[in-house]
């Protein structure tokens, strides 16, 4: 549990769930709407679709990296990028662009929540990781602290000293 | 101060071991999330037959041979489907012995509406004889339909005033009706004859195949019958399909038949549920069960060291317990949310792949279903552990001491 | 003359045919520091389990600061032993995965309440003073065997009991070790400790020798390992 590396992996795939949710999972409609000008042009929620693959693509890229990455630093700063992501998941499908509006459409029905439900993980699983390398990150501080006022990263003269007597 | 406590105890050991604990809280969290799932779910469905009975209102559908089962798909799912059947059974089969009540419908598939670009289900109601809509309708709407307006279900997009285009024609909306679970949330309801009307002059009226001998200008999809009190519904029935069958070519549907066919499709399903919870849950103890027996032999020595300092039997018991319990608890709770976040986001879907009419269930059953599954899947841990706990009995200082000097 | 903490009459432990102890009858005074030696398969971690009321002796009688121990039953045993007898083991017996003073606290804790201010002082009293955060797998053997003796004294034991206490360490560990003894016994603790080297015994006032199961020898001891001199800075 200590550096929560394995929260990567987990990351990397709710990105991948995200990415593959409106194309295979939970597919967006496949009809187009008709436009005054004749042409047709497709709904509202397939535009979602593409900004999660977007989205997605970058949480399962940041999964990665955070698997790759050791120091508690970088994993901090790479833990907010996921976060992020995923926020924006979730924003996107429900607010800044949304889904079509009838309760029966597939991407009301599947695309919706399927976002939503990867999105609230992908963030949850970001924000884990980033509390786990903030927490040690913090330890790590201490410990350069104390081995500066040590003068020894365990101070090993205490010790000596036992002995010796 | 940094507090040293049994659970602080607990806490080390649990996250020190963060591969054996999550095995198990995964166990539980899987049964919780089963349970509370399927008990919802099972709810929601009982809940839309239940529903589907009551708004129904008819005790039997009269449709055209072979259309029985498409009229089950449109009145519980809203399937859009079209047939036709001559308008005058209606008028002859009122003067039946045992016939209370007598309505028909006309359904129209129409290919798209501007609100949305899935077909809708139109359904044409006479107003002057239905009991199935009406009846519920009178709660949104309380003055005779204009020529002009519509009532929508529930799932129609679109607020009262609001204008819906229909065959190229401009329909108000009057009213929207409340959730029943079933078909008619998505379906649009107009006056039968203007329903009539739009689909002759629509593009689809040319090409309206409509079976031979039936009138076009008085053709309905299906007549509904509410039987008077104390009536054999079955023999009715029987008696309708017997004398007009061939007239009219005709095919029934008993509605409490339906409703018990489906009742009992949701009970198999309920009970599929529960059994696989309940194998689950017996799976899950037993596994739980060899994990902690497992723990105690391998932390036996650590225990000795605890004994030898002074803890209890009942000590060390307390110690497996509460790690059982920690387990089991953050297990159910993580179970719990999320099949809570999964029911609820998902509801449309389920209803929708289970093929069958579904309403939520209220705040207030799933609290007690939550509940129910956190109680289930906390006591896991604490049961599971019980048959190990024996074997602390077993660890005696000495032994232990005796093993190693 | 002080009161007797411990005493023996006639102990006699049997294992079915076997004849662990025999007829084993001495008295250990307040103060005392006692050695009590043998070769292995003498008897001594029987005795020492009878005593440290880790076992009942199946004849005879001991009787701890004036309380008959030899026929209670384990929940008693568990009680007298936390209250009044402090452990010590050639093999630390420390649970792992606590720190220095989490393993001194949690003795504090089934005894009474932990007081981490108190668990520090234990260990500085030892000379682990800096230790405390550390895990005991991060600490020497000698330190270790420090760590496990600050917790056998945190609850202030009328009897302290050391089985081999030096049996893992190095020479020097083993010095700074009876160095602690030596203090302790200064301030007035009774110690036994059980052992089979002559180097630990030569240390105690005082030795009892077993034999196979016997009491062959009581000897006091005429000058005991002059260590008082020197007595443990341990790690200040």
């Amino acid at each position: 549990m200590k550096d929560f590396s394995w929260g990567g992996l987990i990351v990397a795939v709710l990105g991948l769930l995200i990415m593959a949710s409106p194309a295979y999972f939970f597919p967006v409609c496949e009809t187009m709407i008709s436009t005054a000008a004749g042409g047709s042009a497709p709904m509202k929620c397939f535009w979602t679709g593409r900004a999660a693959l977007g989205g997605g693509g970058m949480i399962a890229v940041s999964g990665f990296l955070l698997l790759l990455a050791k120091h508690p630093g970088v994993r901090l700063g790479l833990a907010f990028l996921p976060l992020c992501a995923g926020l924006l998941v979730i924003l996107t499908s429900n607010l800044l662009i949304g889904v079509c509006p009838g309760a029966m459409m597939p991407c009301r029905m599947g695309t919706l929540p399927a976002l939503s439900f990867f999105g609230f993980l992908a963030v949850l699983a970001s924000g884990c990781i980033a509390v786990s390398a903030g927490r040690r990150m913090a330890a790590l501080g201490g410990a350069i602290r104390r081995a500066g006022e040590k003068s020894g990263p365990y101070g090993e003269k205490g010790a000596e000293n036992g002995e010796r007597a | 101060m940094k507090k040293l406590t049994s659970w602080a105890l607990i806490r080390q050991n649990l996250s020190r071991k963060p591969v054996r604990t999550g095995i198990l809280a995964v166990i539980v969290f899987l049964f919780s999330f089963t349970l509370y799932c399927g008990t919802v779910i099972g709810q929601g469905l009982s809940q839309g037959t239940r529903t589907t009975a009551e708004r129904l209102g008819a005790d039997a559908l009269f449709v055209p041979y072979g259309y029985d089962a498409k009229v089950q798909s449109s009145l519980l799912r809203g399937e859009p489907s079209s047939f036709y059947m001559d308008r005058r059974f209606s008028e002859e089969v009122r003067q039946e012995k045992g016939v209370e009540k007598v309505t028909a419908q006309l359904f129209i598939a129409t290919l798209k509406a501007s609100c949305c670009t899935l077909p809708v289900q139109l359904i044409g109601i006479d107003p002057e004889t239905d009991f199935v809509v009406r009846p519920w309708m009178a709660s949104a709407i309380d003055r005779p339909m204009r020529d002009d307006e519509v009532v929508v279900g529930s799932k129609i997009v679109g607020q009262v005033g609001d204008t819906l285009t229909l065959f190229g024609k401009e329909l108000t909306i009057a009213a929207r009706l409340e959730p029943t679970g079933m078909g008619f949330d998505t379906s649009v309801f107009l006056e039968i004859d203007r329903a009539r009307r739009l689909l002759l002059a629509s593009e689809l009226g040319p090409r309206l195949n409509l079976p031979a001998g039936l009138d076009r200008n008085a053709f309905v999809s299906s007549t509904l019958i509410k039987a008077a009190p104390a009536t054999d519904i079955k023999e009715l029935v029987n008696r309708i399909s017997q004398k007009y069958a061939a007239a009219y070519n005709l095919d029934f549907v008993v509605v409490a038949g339906m409703i018990t066919d489906m009742a009992a499709k949701l009970s198999f399903f309920s009970r599929c549920i529960h059994v696989f919870s309940g194998v689950l849950w017996v799976l899950g103890a037993l596994v739980m069960a060899l994990v902690f027996s497992a723990l105690i032999r391998e932390r036996k020595k650590e225990f000795a060291v605890l004994r030898i300092i002074g803890a209890s039997r009942s000590a060390l018991g307390r110690i497996v317990m509460r790690e059982a319990l920690l387990v089991s608890l953050s297990g159910a709770f993580a179970g719990v949310a999320a099949a809570m976040l999964v029911t609820t986001l998902f509801n449309a879907y389920i209803g929708a792949v289970l093929d069958a009419p579904s309403l939520e269930p209220g705040p207030l059953y799933r609290l007690a279903a939550a509940a129910g599954a956190l109680l289930l899947g906390l006591m896991t841990g604490p049961l599971a552990c019980l048959p190990a706990m024996r074997k602390l009995g077993r660890i005696d200082a000495y032994i232990i001491m005796r093993e190693e000097l | 003359m002080k009161k007797n903490i411990l005493e023996l009459h006639e102990v006699s432990m049997f294992y079915g045919q076997v004849k662990a102890l025999q007829n084993i009858t001495f008295n250990v005074r307040e103060g005392e520091w006692l050695a009590i030696m043998g070769s292995s398969g003498s008897g001594k971690t029987t005795l020492m389990n009878i005593i440290g009321c880790l076992n009942k002796a199946t004849h005879g009688a001991v009787f701890l600061d004036g309380e008959k121990i030899s026929r209670l039953n384990a929940r008693d045993l568990t009680v007298i032993r936390r209250d009044k007898i402090g452990l010590i083991f050639q093999q630390f017996h420390l649970i792992s995965y606590l720190t220095a003073v989490e393993n001194v606290m949690i003795a504090q804790y089934y005894h009474s309440m932990a007081d981490e201010k108190e668990a520090l002082a234990a260990l500085e009293r030892v000379g682990l003073g800096h230790r405390g955060r550390h895990l005991p797998r991060q600490l020497s053997g000698g330190e270790q065997q420090r760590l496990c003796i600050a917790r056998a004294l945190i609850n202030h034991p009328r009897l302290i009991l050391a089985d081999e206490p030096t049996g893992n360490l190095d020479e020097a560990n083993q010095n700074t070790v009876m160095d602690i003894f030596h203090q302790l016994h200064k301030q007035g603790s009774t110690i036994v400790v059980v052992t089979h080297s002559p180097d630990v015994a030569a240390h105690a006032q005082r030795i009892v020798y077993l034999e196979f199961g016997r009491m062959v020898k009581d000897v006091q001891n005429a000058h005991p390992h002059g260590r008082a001199g020197a007595p443990a800075e341990a790690g200040r």
